[in-house]
């Protein structure tokens, strides 16, 4: 249905379009920014060393970009409408990883084998729950009460522990962060979240502290957020390092290729999860300003989009996927500059990684979705 | 119903206060902290190293080589890297000590041994392929490195350990550093001997490189910001043919005397007949010309090999038994002796200056002096006073007093010092001052002790002090009986009492004893982290400020005197003679002494440092030949006549051609077997001195006398023979 409509908007495109045809509102700034980013973001690849990492994330890139084409290519109604269909297969898909199907890479049970490439199941479902929840929230017509509140927390729970398990904290604290912001749009009562806030927060700190559930790399890691002047195993050596590069960088950075830290090492996974400081160092604080305003841009549109969606599932899809930028935004850059603990999570857009790469397309092309379509 | 708009508002403050706060941080980061954090990103990236000079040889005087050093490969293990788990760690000792081919407990036991923050040397002198397994498994071992160090090497073995001393870990020393260089922690530094007296020279300058490195310390880039100055080579003045002579004969005499018949004296002065011990002993020879010293010889020695990588108490004490005889002392300059009737010379020589006795008074010795008006009923007074074996020797001039080894002569002279009108009360002591016997020589080496002369003064001081130690309040005859006899307090080293034979052969020249000839002064003690390649002394000027002058004066060698015996020393060195050794100015060859160490030709290639030396002269002492000469002649008859106490010990020995002179003496020491000396000179002018002390040996005719011998024996070319102990002497001197 939706190919043949658009290939019926070209043609009546050159005749006169209707105004409220969704080609016509297409949000070209987030194109631009998100073209942008892409791009320094294969900048700092190559500038962190191996060309094969370059190839490959264009070859992610271009696979994105046929992804968001896609997302962007069906009414995100139709997305909507098969909310259940799409959480069953994302919650069989995250079963189906933690089984021998699945692989283990960094330590975390996370990844199917495609070939010579990885996929992780917990990055798309950031998306694909962000669909399911925005397609159970637009079901209800009114306030969500205390039923409904504990439906959408099981729905996302599911999800997380899953994921948790693998063990794969740092994503499963986004799902916290995409259900906070989508409940709060959702409707929920202020008391509740207010309340999920406060318990979330006590029981993460319970289940650090008391019931230790983390692995030893996890808490050494939050120690040395907490002391990094410790020593903790590699983790301060790492933030502290991080620091060091980016502030280095001054306002002008030490030039391209010219940065110290990033190229004799001393600042690790600097292009995937560290490659904000890789960016800071080498093109200072007109680079990483850039870039973080770029991010701001970005962001700012894709609320722009939440507030004028034509209906609550359009808007719910926008908050969640804000709720995920921005999530992963500040934690990730937080994390360069000593503001967050370190977590494997990477940057939007910018951080190598094949799964990462696409889901930020989709998540981008479902944004342009529902804005495209908030006409008609 | 909610308000969708108020919550979108609420959403947008949110994600707008997120950016905000990464924006102000960047910009706290880079702006305000940029500047502090460029430099850490620095200090990142740059590596200072201090690298070590190679260390100056130590050659002989013919230029042979006593200490070199060796390029080894050291194995360190680096704290900060190596894992902080107790097994982990057995398991890495276990894999090194199987690569290394070291038990693993040993690897352990030396890690532990230390808590330095840096890198702790764990094996030294290891396999080349050993080296190459680590580089090659570098991952495997934590923290392990191996790198490229310097050895001292010893090709002569154990002979002249300790005039050589050795180098050790710098430990204590950085508290209070020689010459006020700049020292870390695991750097070498000479312990004792020569390597100690010479620390300044010997260690050169350590250089500066900078390596630029990556995260994983890949160098990268290297820069030589000063290249390290190497050492300069030591030529010390001994003799090592006469060295060996002077310790195998130390050593043969002390087995010979070992069993002997001996005596020992009690506080009360009773005498108890027991084994010797013969345990210890030192030997000097010098040469009374100019100072230099020949062979300095100290029993029990030790094998600084022992010392390359460190020796515990433990493995020390396995090797050499017990510490009690310390084997590590060099008794030549740190051991304090009572010189017994080798004292005599300086109370002769006091006696005839002083107008007390002339040439040829004589005194009658009975074989007992009993001091005038003593109290014998007051408690702790001596009044009888004996010769050794009551010997009495009847009418005795100070030639004969020296020959026989009158004690009842020098009791007179004692008694008459302290208590004839018109006498100076210290007149023994003032002439023993004089030949330097009441303080150290100054030779160029560690630990000396200084002799000591008592006198009232000090009596009166010590008492004061400590008057349970000291307890005698004053100054009494007695005590001046025993100094007359080189008894009581009265306390010199071998060094010491050789030195000042040797100024009484030479004819009055008292040196400053010198171990090595002339060396560079040290460089200026300071690193600097400034590159200086340029600005650098190639050739240092030298000033020896200390020069001996010419000596011109001196009584003229004396012909033959007595019977069967040839008169030795007297004659002065001529001006010529001194053109020789008597040099103002040193030249350093220029460029020889600045040897990167980095270069792997180790020092054996370098050229031997000239045999230029200059003499330290201390002071003239006045000997005019109304006191010179009978005292020579007393001294030489001690040696050559039938009747002197060190003849038997002499006997053959062709001194027509090679004159010897020198005085016995048997030293009481409280509450142990006599010690045995003999000092005295021979040769042309008098010109080797030899002095000789063992400990506990019995009489010094019997036992230090032949060890002399054995000496005089190869300096005269004559066949070395063996030590043997005099089994019946003609005449017992104390």
């Amino acid at each position: 249905m939706a190919i043949t409509e658009q290939l019926g908007s070209r043609r009546a495109r050159t005749a006169g379009v209707r105004p409220d045809s969704p080609l016509l509102h297409v949000d070209w700034v987030v194109i631009a920014t998100t073209a942008f980013l892409s791009g320094i973001g294969l900048l700092m690849i190559r500038s962190a060393g191996a060309s094969s990492f370059v190839q490959k994330q264009v070859l992610f890139m271009v696979l994105g970009v046929g992804v968001m084409f896609a997302v962007m290519s069906v009414d995100y109604r139709v997305f909507v409408d098969s909310a259940v269909l799409i959480y069953a297969a994302t919650v069989v898909a995250l079963l189906a990883v933690l089984s021998p199907l699945g692989t283990v890479h960094k330590g975390a049970q996370g990844w199917f084998d495609v070939g010579s490439f990885q996929l992780q199941p917990a990055e798309f479902a950031k998306i694909t729950i962000i669909v399911s929840l925005a397609g159970y929230g637009a079901a209800q017509r009114s306030q969500l009460d205390l039923r409904r509140f504990f439906v959408v927390l099981i729905l996302t729970a599911v999800p997380t522990f899953l994921i948790f398990i693998q063990p794969d904290l740092g994503s499963a604290l986004v799902f916290l962060a995409i259900v906070l912001a989508m409940l709060w749009l959702g409707g929920a009562r202020a008391g509740h979240v207010a309340t999920l806030i406060v318990l979330g927060a006590v029981s993460v700190f319970l289940a650090v502290r008391v019931f230790h559930v983390l692995a030893d790399y996890q808490t050494n890691r939050l120690l040395a957020f907490i002391n990094p002047n410790g020593d903790i195993g590699g983790s301060a050596f790492n933030l502290n390092q991080s620091k060091i590069a980016i502030g280095s960088g001054g306002l002008f950075g030490k030039g391209l290729l010219h940065g110290t830290q990033t190229r004799y090492g001393f600042v690790p996974e600097q292009h995937s999860d560290f490659i904000f400081t890789a960016l800071c160092e080498q093109l200072g604080l007109l680079g990483g300003g850039a870039v973080l305003l770029a991010f701001g841009v970005l962001c700012a549109r894709i609320w722009r989009a939440a507030a004028s969606a034509r209906d609550t599932a359009g808007t719910l899809i926008c908050v969640g996927v804000l709720a995920m930028f921005l999530f992963h935004i500040f934690q990730n850059i937080g994390m360069t500059m000593g503001m967050m603990p370190i977590t494997g999570i990477p940057l939007p857009l910018l951080s190598y990684g094949g799964s990462s790469t696409i889901v930020s397309f989709a998540a981008i092309g479902l944004v342009l979705n529902v804005e495209m379509h908030r006409f008609r | 119903m909610f308000d969708l708009r108020h919550r979108l508002g609420v959403l947008a403050i949110l994600s707008a206060c997120l950016f905000a706060g990464l924006f102000v941080r960047l910009g706290y980061l880079q702006l305000v902290e940029g500047k502090k954090l460029e430099v850490e990103a620095s200090k990142n990236l740059l590596r200072t190293v201090i690298v070590p000079a190679t260390r100056g040889r130590i050659l002989d005087r013919n230029g042979e080589v006593f200490v070199d050093n060796r390029l080894v490969s050291v194995v360190t293990i680096d704290r900060q890297v190596f894992p902080r788990r107790l097994a982990a760690r057995a398991e890495l000792f276990d894999r090194l000590g199987s690569v290394l081919t070291v038990a693993p407990a040993d690897i352990a036991r030396r890690f532990n041994s230390t808590n330095t923050v840096l890198a702790v040397e764990v094996a030294r002198d290891v396999k080349e392929s050993a080296v190459v397994y680590l580089g090659e498994h570098a991952d495997e071992f934590p923290g392990v490195q191996a790198k490229l160090d310097f050895q001292r090497v010893y090709p002569k073995g154990k002979l002249a350990a300790h005039v050589l001393g050795y180098v050790g870990d710098v430990g204590d020393d950085l508290k209070d550093p020689p010459c006020n260089a700049r020292y870390r922690t695991g750097d070498k530094v000479g312990k004792s001997g020569v390597e100690r007296g010479f620390e300044c020279v010997l260690r050169g300058m350590p250089g500066i490189t900078e390596f630029t490195v990556d995260r994983r310390d890949r160098v990268l880039e290297t820069r030589v910001l000063a290249p390290p100055i190497a050492g300069v080579d030591i030529r010390l003045t001994i003799d090592p043919k006469v060295q060996a002579w002077a310790e195998s004969s130390l050593q043969q005499g002390l087995a010979a005397s070992h069993g002997q018949v001996g005596y020992v004296f009690t506080k009360e002065n009773k005498l108890g007949f027991q084994p010797l011990k013969a345990p210890a002993g030192s030997v000097v020879v010098e040469d009374s010309s100019d100072g230099s010293i020949l062979a300095m010889a100290s029993y029990p020695d030790y094998d600084p090999r022992d010392f390359i990588r460190g020796i515990s108490t433990k493995e020390f004490e396995a090797r050499y038994g017990e510490l009690a005889e310390s084997p590590l002392t060099n008794r030549a300059i740190s051991g304090r002796y009572p010189p017994g009737s080798t004292f005599k010379l300086f109370t002769a020589v006091s006696a005839l200056t002083s107008g007390l006795i002339q040439d040829f008074s004589t005194i009658d010795d009975p074989g007992q002096f009993v001091i005038p008006d003593c109290d014998s009923s007051k408690v702790g007074l001596k009044c009888l006073w004996r010769n050794s074996g009551e010997t009495p020797h009847g009418a005795v001039d100070v030639r004969k007093s020296l020959i026989v080894s009158s004690d009842v002569f020098y009791y007179t002279l004692g008694y008459r010092f302290w208590n004839e009108a018109g006498a100076p009360r210290e007149g023994i002591q003032d002439v023993a001052r004089e030949f330097g016997l009441n303080e150290d020589t100054a030779v160029q080496l560690p630990y000396e002790k200084s002799g000591n002369i008592p006198d009232r003064a000090q009596r009166l001081s010590r008492h004061a002090t400590n008057s349970i130690v000291w307890p005698a309040t004053d100054w009494r005859t007695g005590d001046n009986l025993n100094l007359a006899i080189g008894q009581g307090e009265t306390l010199t080293t071998p060094l010491g009492i050789a030195n000042a034979y040797g100024a009484f052969g030479n004819g009055g020249s008292l040196f400053v004893p010198k171990i090595a000839f002339d060396t560079p002064p040290p460089l200026k003690p300071t690193v600097t982290l400034v590159p200086t390649s340029t600005s650098r002394p190639t050739s240092r000027p030298s000033t020896t400020t200390t020069t001996a002058p010419p000596v011109t004066a001196g009584p003229p060698a004396p012909g033959s005197d007595g019977p069967g015996t040839a008169r030795v020393g007297a004659a002065v060195p001529t001006a010529t003679e001194q053109a020789g050794i008597t040099s103002t100015t040193v030249q350093v060859p220029t460029g020889t002494d600045v040897v990167p160490a980095t270069s792997t030709t180790v020092a054996s290639q370098r050229p031997i440092p000239p045999a230029q030396y200059s003499p330290i002269l201390r002071r003239r002492i006045a000997l005019p030949d109304n006191v010179r000469l009978p005292v020579l002649d007393g001294l030489t008859g001690a040696v050559q006549s039938s009747t002197g106490t060190a003849s038997d010990a002499f006997a053959g020995f062709p001194f027509d051609r090679f004159p010897i002179a020198g005085k016995t003496g048997t030293a009481q020491v409280v509450n142990k077997q006599d010690n045995a000396l003999f000092v005295g000179f021979g040769g042309q002018n008098g010109r080797y001195v030899i002095a000789v002390v063992m400990e506990q040996a019995g009489f010094g005719g019997q036992a230090a006398a032949p060890v002399a011998r054995r000496i005089f024996n190869g300096l005269a070319g004559e066949p070395l023979g063996t030590v043997t102990y005099v089994k019946a002497p003609t005449a017992q001197d104390r």
